[in-house]
């Protein structure tokens, strides 16, 4: 049996209803990104005013951070000065905490390319590196990165057993 | 609009994205909130997945097998670059980058984008640009064309209300971090045709930072008893440490660099505690600075012209925020240095208006807020000879220097213990202060010192038409801060004789009024184009004549134009 039907479809009475769903939607779209943008420059805002207080924390952390580290080479710390290195440190995230601030300077987590940066390789192959030292500290600001941590990775497996 | 036309500069170290917002050519923050987007690519084996930017640079030393940086070197070679187990053309890592900034842009517009206008070095040839094209179709977007970078950077400062020579020349100096270019355009109506082009891809600011690293090292040195190895760690960190003197000294006459336990030798944490002067960066730097101007040369004896045919010097390429480059040009050229629109980002700006130009989509002129005329102070360097009196106009903050600007200068006593210093303030272009404006004076007492005791003069230009005058003798505690309101000071046209003639304009008062008019986001579109084509015309007209009828019915246009939208104003916040 045939079927006869139109070139033109009679028009569905969804359709403009549909329309108008689809206007909506485009519009709340356009609100989301308005609202992205007016996120990220509320961020930048925060971020510029913070930016003589974060300057001046960072590069304070930085010098307690390479003294510390210029110690523990001297290899003549005891467990006294171990404990004032910790009660330092604790002092100092406290301190960075009240401006939203993170210090990244941890040893022995895996490498994560979003907040280190690799400046040497040193394990023998492999792919699953982990941090096994901190060339320079990197800071994050709430969610925002300021500066990636430079660190040395190795992956102790990938090492002929001797 | 449509299908707007993005603008990419495809760089080889860093490459960036741009688009037309309400007529002007705006850079995106693509990534990280950085408009700045390393040009490096690399493969993740495990995720399967090809990682573009910051990221991939981040990776490069744990998977040096995997990752790539400045593949713009192997565009057009016929081959294969291998990351990890994947083999790819050039074009196809280029098309990474394209896409990549194409998808991080579009998720900042919510625009998805097809067409773009991608920029290549002069030098490129015509297997370079296809290979650049094909790396277009790759990334899936139509490339509507291949533009030169110095062509780029002249289109961008046409939208700019700047004021340049009439010559047809212009030459584009752009200083990266890792290449060296400079070309001669010639401007030929709507064309720019590139005459001549030079370089050097194995310089750039980089290797300035080198300089300061062996200043530092030898520093550091003094303090071991014998010759010890470089470690790594001391390396990178001497490296950041130079990078960022060096952005101090672009704005300040000294730096005092004091980073604790920078080198540990035989337990013992060495500090680095110096002070190094921006004199003294340029005498480290001189035969490099000698390198690019010898380049500059070559490229003027190629297009058969001398210094004096050249109208306009662009500056481009982030190194060429060091004050020796647009000094070393000025004393060569004689001629405006164009600096103000952000040398990182003016290329893929520039293509961001020439798509503008073939879509044809309404181009406004990037109303720049900028220094109308140069700031300095007056020195003994050169006496009047009708007079027998100081008459030197030494420049601090020059001409073009966008606003807000902070720049100092280092002078020097003339004899033993001398009381005082008097700051006399001018602005004009003229090296005569006589021939500029006096904008303000005051004395500044000073402490006993020997002759030639260095006194440092810091002026901070605000957004007001403010300018904040720092005086400060070095290592004497000493120190007085004044503030001169320039908005209301008239400025004498270059080299006239008429001084108080009717003809003098407050420029700087309008400029500020209509930059904060069109910053105004509830001004109607068409009122802001209204207001920019006025200013572009007032700007126009003051270049082509300082004075005369026609600019000062224009000039009340545009005053009774800004009273009427400022009045405006407050009712559309409301709306």
């Amino acid at each position: 049996m045939w079927r006869f039907f139109r070139k033109n479809p009679p028009p569905d009475p969804n359709t403009p209803l549909q329309t108008e769903l689809q206007e909506l939607k485009k519009q709340l779209r356009r609100q989301n990104l308005l609202l992205e943008g007016l996120k990220t420059e509320v961020a930048k805002a925060v971020l510029d005013q913070r930016r003589p207080q974060t300057e001046a924390f960072c590069a304070m952390a930085d010098a307690l951070f390479y003294h510390i580290q210029a110690l523990g080479a001297n290899q003549n710390l005891n467990s006294a000065h171990l404990e004032t290195a910790e009660i330092l440190w604790d002092r100092l995230d406290d301190a960075l905490a009240t401006l939203d601030l993170e210090m990244i300077r941890e040893s022995g987590v895996p490498f994560d390319a979003r907040i280190h940066e690799a400046v040497a390789n040193q394990a023998f192959g492999g792919s699953d590196f982990i941090v096994t030292q901190v060339i320079q500290p990197g800071y994050r600001l709430g969610p925002q990165l300021l500066r990636s941590a430079k660190v040395v990775v190795d992956n102790p497996e990938s090492h002929p057993e001797e | 609009m449509a299908n707007p036309i993005y603008g990419i500069d495809l760089g080889t170290t860093n490459s960036s994205i741009a688009r037309l917002e309400n007529g002007r050519a705006v850079a995106l923050p693509v990534e990280e909130g950085q408009a700045l987007v390393p040009s490096v690519v690399s493969y993740d084996e495990a995720a399967q997945q090809v990682i573009v930017g910051r990221q991939a640079r981040r990776r490069q030393a744990a998977f040096p097998h995997h990752t790539i940086r400045s593949v713009k070197r192997l565009m057009g070679q016929n081959s294969t670059v291998t990351l990890g187990s994947q083999h790819f053309t050039p074009e196809e890592i280029s098309s990474f980058i394209l896409n990549y900034l194409a998808f991080q842009a579009g998720k900042l517009t919510g625009e998805k984008i097809k067409k773009v206008v991608i920029t290549v070095p002069a030098y490129f040839n015509d297997v370079q640009r296809r290979a650049t094209i094909k790396a277009g179709e790759l990334a899936g977007l139509e490339v509507v064309r291949i533009i030169n970078e110095p062509t780029a950077a002249a289109l961008v400062y046409d939208y700019a209300s700047m004021a340049g020579d009439q010559s047809p020349y212009i030459l584009v100096y752009d200083l990266g971090g890792g290449t060296f270019d400079v070309s001669i355009l010639e401007v030929k109506g709507e064309i720019k045709e590139v005459l001549a082009s030079s370089g050097d891809t194995a310089l750039g600011g980089d290797d300035f930072d080198r300089c300061l690293v062996e200043l530092f090292q030898d520093f550091l040195l003094a303090q071991v008893d014998q010759p010890q190895e470089w470690g790594l760690p001391v390396q990178m960190r001497l490296q950041d440490i130079a990078e960022q003197t060096k952005v101090i000294l672009s704005d300040q006459p000294f730096c005092q660099v004091a980073e604790a336990a920078v080198w540990v030798v035989d337990g013992k944490p060495l500090n680095l505690r110096l002070e190094v002067s921006r004199q003294q960066l340029e005498s480290l730097t001189a035969e490099l600075m000698n390198r690019t101007i010898s380049k500059v040369f070559d490229a003027l004896q190629e297009a058969a012209l001398s210094p004096a045919d050249i109208g306009k010097i662009l500056l481009v390429g982030g190194a060429t925020r060091m004050p020796m480059v647009a000094t070393r040009l000025q004393e060569i050229f004689h001629r405006p240095i164009f600096h103000a629109i952000d040398p990182d980002l003016c290329v893929a700006m520039g293509a961001a208006v020439q798509g503008g130009l073939i879509s044809g989509a309404p181009l406004g002129h990037i109303l720049l807020d900028v220094t109308a005329h140069t700031l300095g102070i007056k020195t003994i360097d050169q006496i009047d000879p009708d007079t027998g009196e100081a008459d030197y106009f030494s420049p601090i903050i020059r001409r073009n220097s966008r606003i807000p600007t902070r720049q100092a200068e280092v002078y020097y006593t003339v004899v033993n213990c001398q009381e005082s210093v008097t700051i006399e303030v001018f602005q004009g272009e003229n090296s005569s202060c006589r021939r500029n404006v006096a904008v303000g004076s005051f004395t500044f007492p000073l402490k006993p010192a020997p002759p030639k005791s260095p006194v440092i003069v810091e002026f901070a230009y605000d957004p007001e038409g403010l300018v904040h005058i720092t005086v400060e003798q070095k290592d004497k505690q000493n120190r007085k801060e004044v503030t001169l309101d320039i908005r209301h000071k008239r400025i004498l046209p270059d080299d006239s004789e008429e001084q108080g003639q009717e003809s003098l304009r407050v420029v700087n008062y309008i400029v500020e009024k209509a930059t904060r008019l069109l910053q105004a986001k509830q001004l109607p579109q068409e009122e802001q184009q209204r207001l920019q084509d006025l200013v572009a015309a007032y700007a126009e007209a003051l270049q082509q004549e300082a004075s005369g009828p026609e600019v000062d019915a224009l000039e009340d246009e545009l005053l009774a134009t800004l009273e009427e939208m400022e009045e405006r104003l407050p009712f559309l916040e409301q709306g």
